[in-house]
């Protein structure tokens, strides 16, 4: 029996002429686990909240939606919120309560369950998921990842049957964010919860899923189960939908496409070892190994005569006196015009790193160099003046009514002579014209991302520091990040990216380091650091490693 | 946070703080303001080992120092005058009114420090939330919203401290930045209080009546110790508006009296009550221990 029949819905906010959503034609069976992907801006989110009576947007509906044979808009209140649970994007701002047990007890307190009832589904829960230890926490204290899954625990303290989930790991790191999907995987298949997820991390989801829905500008683009729906982006190639599919089912269909048939197509990295097993792969393909092998030499070697732009000598850092070591003996050399990601786990002091080289916090010991220069008692402004710091979150960077007004504000605030001839190259540098009369907000992430950015290159930093530029961001805003950085890599800024993400480490940054327990324990160009490692390192390297030596990434195969 | 005499039923705890807090003020004797501040200091040594003392002892000593010596520079009753202080007398009497003053606030503060300790956000909710669900609720959240609101403070601050490439500030341009700063802030918190919204319809708010998932049983040995401390901490009321616990400072200095009567066992009782929970279980953790 069909859960939800979607006939030709379409859907316009209020006081807007074009559609959101167009002509959607969906079925989605009991115990179905549907990815909803397509670029921002494409209708994901709204066709997921109009899957929920509660949270359903203003505006002109039309077609048909059918919620267990009956019109979803006639489904009862209680019903609704019981039966169909949805977590959000944003791990914080979805959580109400003050400790993760009140926060787990709100949505059953609301529809007047009495407390027995309560505690002994929170009792079931609580052990479903695995929360017994910071049960009684303040929510605060939760890492992000705990966060989203306390949101997940708790929409389904009420045992629901759909979970629509809106980009729930845009904000969590890879650790946290494989373990929430499989998660969601143990729900769809120990319970036979419904699920509809929208997502960017499509490597890690395409596997777990059974259906496909791809959308672009409010329309289905493809539709399908995943292999399927692979198969027919393949077939038309330089589709914009190419750089959603997991890399492995790039690679094999970059490589012999017309080969592959449906079933055969790998989605993981051991289905794809398999393939390459039958195909013999190892013969066919060059490698770029020479030119690799050189660069191994040119990093290793300390005869490196240009002198450091910034460099960190023996940082050690905690943030109270009874507090762990955030960073232990942290050394750490950057020249002009490098482009250098340190890579690393939640907590293991990335950002922490990045205050500290800001002058944002003081190293107990150590010191940090600028051009040779110690930077003693830094004087904030002074060094500042030099570095641009751009952090995870750009919304943090607004306070006008719109990105033209912001853009001002920070330019007459840098008394810049030049203000409109820099404001200018700003706009054209990032492409966001079309935005400037838009309110900072209602802009997507990517573009507030690049409004940010702008803002912090108008001075025209020496130094350029990212903190987690790529979370969030779908892959096509990612190639744009790409781009715009290596405009300014080559107009001879340098750049530190702290980051966790090894795709776009491998194919980006110029070097990397690893940075684990306080410490750099590995720093190399990417190519070496990501075939020397095992566990942390490119999808394409785990499964292709071995038999083509020196290749990372999907443009390192394409050369045959 | 659950176990001696946090384990007590929140109405229990409650009522004894209430009683706490109102008893320094009622008598006005050296010994009972000493007792009481005795039992307070133990009390707080008991539930965190003194760690909350210990964070806040500099004002405390602070507040009773600036008490003990402001009192008897302005207050010039009493009849025994100790010496002129810039042609002002300073009365022996006054000079101990401000020690008894000084002993008054120190018990009250350090109840409250207790108190906080002892009787959560939760357990106040708790004992008020079948009486206003509503209200209560909305006290959680406005409660979650200090602190929120207060790191989300920092991090703007210090990401606008970070953006790069300011000069130094006058006055004003900082009071400006200051301005724009809490401008991000409300901004900020806006948008994300929408989102809280939805998620709170998308779970059932609003729906129907609210129920609260607490409970704290209310247990037999709750019945008996309610009862004692009804009985103690009622005595101790009623003897101070029977004249108890009162000790003349003006004009001139009363005579002490006996000191050990019922009324004075009544309040000892009464005070010793959480002292003696809490005890009894340091010891029996301790013989526990100790035999392993």
């Amino acid at each position: 029996m069909a859960l939800y029949q979607i006939q030709n819905l379409s859907f316009a906010y209020a006081q807007r002429q074009e559609n959101v959503l167009q002509e959607i034609c969906l079925q989605i069976d009991e115990g179905d686990f549907l990815l909803v992907c397509g670029p921002t801006g494409s209708g994901k989110t709204t066709l997921l909240r109009l899957l929920k009576p509660e949270v359903q947007p203003a505006g002109e509906q039309s077609g048909s939606l059918l919620y267990d044979g009956n019109l979803l808009k006639d489904l009862e209140g209680r019903k609704g919120a019981e039966e169909i649970a949805m977590v959000f994007q944003s791990p914080d701002d979805q959580i109400v309560m003050d400790t993760v047990w009140q926060e787990l007890a709100f949505a059953m307190e609301n529809l007047g369950y009495s407390p027995q009832t309560i505690q002994r589904r929170m009792g079931e829960v609580v052990n479903y998921f695995g929360i017994e230890s910071y049960l009684h926490k303040p929510v605060f204290q939760l890492s992000g990842g705990q966060k989203q899954l306390l949101n997940l625990a708790s929409v389904m303290m009420l045992r629901p049957k759909v979970l629509l989930l809106d980009e729930p790991t845009a904000q969590l790191d890879p650790v946290a964010a494989r373990e929430f999907l499989q998660t969601v995987h143990r729900v769809n298949q120990e319970l036979s919860t419904t699920v509809i997820i929208s997502e960017h991390r499509l490597e890690e989801v395409f596997p777990l899923v059974n259906g496909v829905l791809m959308l672009s500008h409010g329309k289905t683009a493809y539709q399908g189960p995943p292999r399927k729906v692979i198969r027919q982006v393949w077939s038309r190639q330089k589709d914009c939908f190419w750089h959603y599919l997991p890399a492995v089912s790039r690679l094999c269909l970059s490589l012999n496409g017309n080969d592959v048939n449906e079933e055969s197509l790998p989605l993981t990295v051991r289905e794809t070892r398999v393939w390459a097993e039958e195909k013999k792969l190892k013969k066919k393909v060059s490698t770029p190994v020479g030119e690799w092998e050189q660069k191994k030499e040119l990093v290793s070697g300390k005869t490196g005569s240009s002198p450091d732009l910034l460099a960190c000598r023996d940082l050690y850092f905690q943030y109270g006196k009874d507090q762990p070591l955030v960073l232990k003996k942290l050394s750490l050399r950057l020249k002009k015009g490098d482009f250098f990601a340190v890579l690393g786990g939640n907590g293991s002091g990335k950002t922490t790193l990045l205050k500290a080289i800001t002058g944002l916090i003081k190293p107990q010991r150590g010191s940090v160099l600028w051009q040779g220069q110690k930077l003693k008692n830094p004087d904030l402004s002074e060094i500042s003046s030099r570095m641009g710091y751009l952090a995870q979150n750009p919304t943090l960077y607004f306070s006008c009514d719109t990105v033209e007004g912001q853009l001002a504000k920070r330019a007459e605030e840098l008394s810049l002579e030049v203000k409109g001839e820099r404001m200018e190259q700003a706009i054209d540098l990032f492409g966001i014209r079309e935005i400037l009369s838009k309110h900072p907000y209602d802009i997507s992430g990517g573009q507030q991302q690049k409004v940010a950015l702008a803002l912090v290159l108008l001075s025209d930093p020496e130094l350029l520091l990212l903190d987690e530029p790529t979370k969030g961001l779908d892959p096509l805003w990612k190639l744009q990040l790409a781009e715009m950085l290596s405009k300014l890599l080559e107009q001879g800024s340098t750049i530190l990216m702290v980051s966790h993400d090894l795709e776009f480490t491998a194919r980006y940054a110029g070097k990397c380091a690893l940075l684990f327990d306080g410490q750099i324990v590995a720093a190399d160009y990417p190519r070496n650091f990501f075939c020397d490692n095992y566990f942390y390192t490119t999808v394409i390297q785990r499964a292709l490693g071995d038999r083509l030596p020196g290749v990372i990434g999907l443009e390192d195969v394409n050369l045959c | 946070m659950s176990s001696g005499f946090s384990s007590l039923h929140p109405a229990l705890t409650f009522t004894y703080f209430v009683v706490i807090i109102v008893l320094p003020m009622l008598f006005m004797h050296p010994v009972y303001l000493s007792s009481i501040l005795l039992a307070t200091v133990i009390l707080n040594i008991l539930l965190d080992k003194g760690e909350g003392l210990l964070k806040n002892i500099k004002f405390y000593l602070l507040m009773a120092g600036v008490i003990m010596v402001f009192n008897p520079l302005f207050n010039q009753q009493g009849s025994t005058t100790l010496f002129y202080f810039r042609d002002r007398p300073v009365t022996l009497e006054a000079s101990l009114y401000g020690v008894l003053f000084a002993l008054l606030m120190l018990s009250i503060l350090l109840a409250f420090l207790a108190y906080t300790r002892v009787v959560t956000a939760n357990r106040f909710l708790f004992l008020f939330a079948s009486a206003a669900p509503k209200t209560a609720f909305n006290i959680t959240v406005v409660l979650r919203f200090i602190p929120l609101m207060k790191r989300r403070l920092q991090e703007i601050t210090s990401v606008q401290q970070a953006i790069g490439g300011k000069p130094s500030k006058s006055t004003s341009q900082k009071a400006r930045e200051g301005m724009e700063i809490l401008n991000i802030l409300v901004t900020w918190s806006l948008e994300a209080a929408l989102q809280t919204a939805i998620s709170m319809r998308a779970r059932g708010y609003g729906l129907g009546k609210r129920s609260s998932a607490v409970i704290y049983p209310f247990e037999n040995r709750d019945f008996y110790w309610l009862v004692f401390l009804c009985l103690t901490g009622g005595a101790s009321m009623l003897g101070a508006f029977l004249g108890h616990g009162q000790y003349q400072v003006y004009p001139s200095l009363g005579s002490f009296g006996p000191v050990i009567s019922w009324h004075y066992l009544t309040v000892l009782l009464f005070l010793a009550t959480p002292i003696y929970i809490e005890g009894k279980e340091l010891l029996q953790w301790h013989f526990i221990r100790s035999k392993i």
